[in-house]
């Protein structure tokens, strides 16, 4: 027989930790996600049980008018939101002033629509949480949905280029679909010109005067709390070491072989990714949103 | 199943040491008491022999988990639950709304049967009521409803309420 059952004390209203974990995780599995926000603002225990579950991760939004579908996508971190407009005049489909992809028939924003979330079902898994789709070319019915679930695990395929029609190319991935709308200019910025910027939440980074900036001049900057804009993601190419990054207090490795570190000081916390290709700083990490347990403290 | 083994019935006993004589084909749906009884090779003896205890399982809720089960002994089996299917808490029978309002003790103690008993169902119905005892409650009010203490300092709560705000829309 299983273990016995844990013995709940009657004589007051028992307490939400008197359930065991796993019953309290199938009870939040339940809630919707305004509940679970509300839920994981009642104590740090909760906030991070919330946090454990995958579900809680995104909220997506499409609304829109007659002539265009806006597109909102929302974690606890940030908020990503684009348009795409249908029925534009001119053959542009992607405008980057504009922030939008532009397509002149509605087989082609289903086709857009449709890789797009590929896109999310991909880089969230389990993730996604969809809540609203109301969209007068896309209701949120069975068909939909149908659809929608079935793109999990279907490949695509990338070659993203501003040469390329985004329609026919399709997405490498969440944060590539993001920078439509987030990513600042190319990749020549200094870093005096990084910190000044205002509203792009990703900004990537590269050289300044030949040389790659140096990660730990950024990372002692946005400790020194010099980062005053909407800036979430810093994304830098080339690669370079991340040994000597002051401040490190934990480390964990992904099963992907990459590592990942926490840097920290005073009620400041960032999170330095190596990924394969790029290394990115999430530079507005709250502490009670990491699980602990997942991490070797240095 | 024959139609023996449907007429047998077994005998449960509570942590409080009750006897109660339950029909093979209702507690069926306890796949705990189904293992045990294949486990001791008495799953298809006439007599199962003496009570199996049932620890820490009071009189009390071990009779609201039978007449569950009573009711809901002929109901089809569910399809098998993915990660995939829409998590509902509106999809509750009236029967079991009813059956389940009870004090959040008891509701707890049921929960803790159904999982301890694993009977699937009870437990999915008793999670959902108490996530809708949970929804549309503000923090405050989820705190008061389950002896939660808030150690998050006015600063730290701020922050939190700031990064959720998107979705309190």
């Amino acid at each position: 027989m299983e273990p016995a059952a844990k013995k709940i004390k009657v004589e007051d209203e028992p307490d939400w930790f008197d359930l065991p974990y796993e019953m309290r995780r199938i009870i939040i599995d339940y809630l919707d996600i305004q509940t679970k926000v509300r839920f994981a603002r009642c104590s740090k225990d909760c906030y991070e049980e919330v946090q454990l579950t995958k579900y809680f991760m995104y909220k997506l939004t499409i609304s829109g008018s007659e002539n265009y579908t806006l597109f909102h996508l929302n974690n606890i971190w940030s908020g990503y939101k684009f348009a795409i407009s249908k029925g534009a005049p001119d053959p542009i489909l992607w405008d980057p002033k504009r922030k939008t992809i532009r397509v002149k028939t509605t087989e082609e924003l289903h086709q857009l629509l449709l890789l797009f979330f590929r896109a999310l079902m991909k880089i969230s898994r389990n993730g996604l949480e969809i809540l609203e789709i109301y969209k007068y070319n896309f209701p949120y019915n069975e068909t939909n949905v149908k659809m929608l679930k079935n793109l999990r695990g279907i490949d695509i395929y990338p070659n993203l280029d501003d040469n390329i029609d985004p329609i026919r190319c399709g997405f490498i991935d969440f944060e590539q679909v993001c920078s439509f709308d987030f990513t600042v200019g190319c990749p020549i910025l200094t870093i005096d010109q990084i910190f000044k910027i205002k509203n792009a939440r990703m900004i990537f980074i590269g050289y300044e005067n030949g040389e790659a900036i140096d990660i730990n001049q950024l990372v002692n900057r946005i400790l020194d709390g010099e980062l005053n804009g909407n800036c979430e993601i810093m994304r830098l190419k080339p690669k370079q070491s991340l040994d000597t990054i002051p401040g490190i207090f934990a480390r964990r490795e992904k099963s992907s072989g990459y590592s990942q570190y926490l840097v920290k000081r005073k009620d400041k916390m960032i999170l330095v990714k190596n990924n394969p290709l790029t290394i990115d700083i999430h530079t507005k990490i709250c502490p009670y949103g990491i699980n602990y347990r997942e991490w070797t403290i240095l | 199943m024959t139609d023996a083994a449907q007429e047998r019935s077994i005998k449960l006993l509570s942590s409080d040491n009750e006897t109660f004589q339950v029909p093979r084909n209702v507690i069926r749906l306890s796949n705990t008491i189904n293992t045990l009884l294949q486990d001791l090779g008495l799953d298809d003896e006439e007599d199962a022999g003496d009570a199996i205890p049932v620890q820490n399982v009071t009189s009390t809720i071990l009779k609201k988990v039978i007449a569950w089960c009573q009711h809901h002994h002929e109901d089809p089996v569910a399809a098998d639950d993915s990660d995939s299917r829409e998590k509902r808490t509106d999809d509750i029978s009236s029967w079991d709304v009813e059956f389940l309002k009870v004090d959040q003790g008891t509701l707890f103690e049921l929960i803790l049967a159904a999982n301890y008993l694993d009977i699937k169902g009870l437990l999915d119905v008793s999670c959902k009521t108490v996530a809708n005892m949970i929804k549309g409650k503000s923090p405050e009010e989820i705190r008061r409803t389950f002896n939660i203490k808030n150690d998050f300092t006015p600063e730290e709560e701020e922050q939190i309420r700031k990064e959720n705000a998107w979705c309190e829309d």
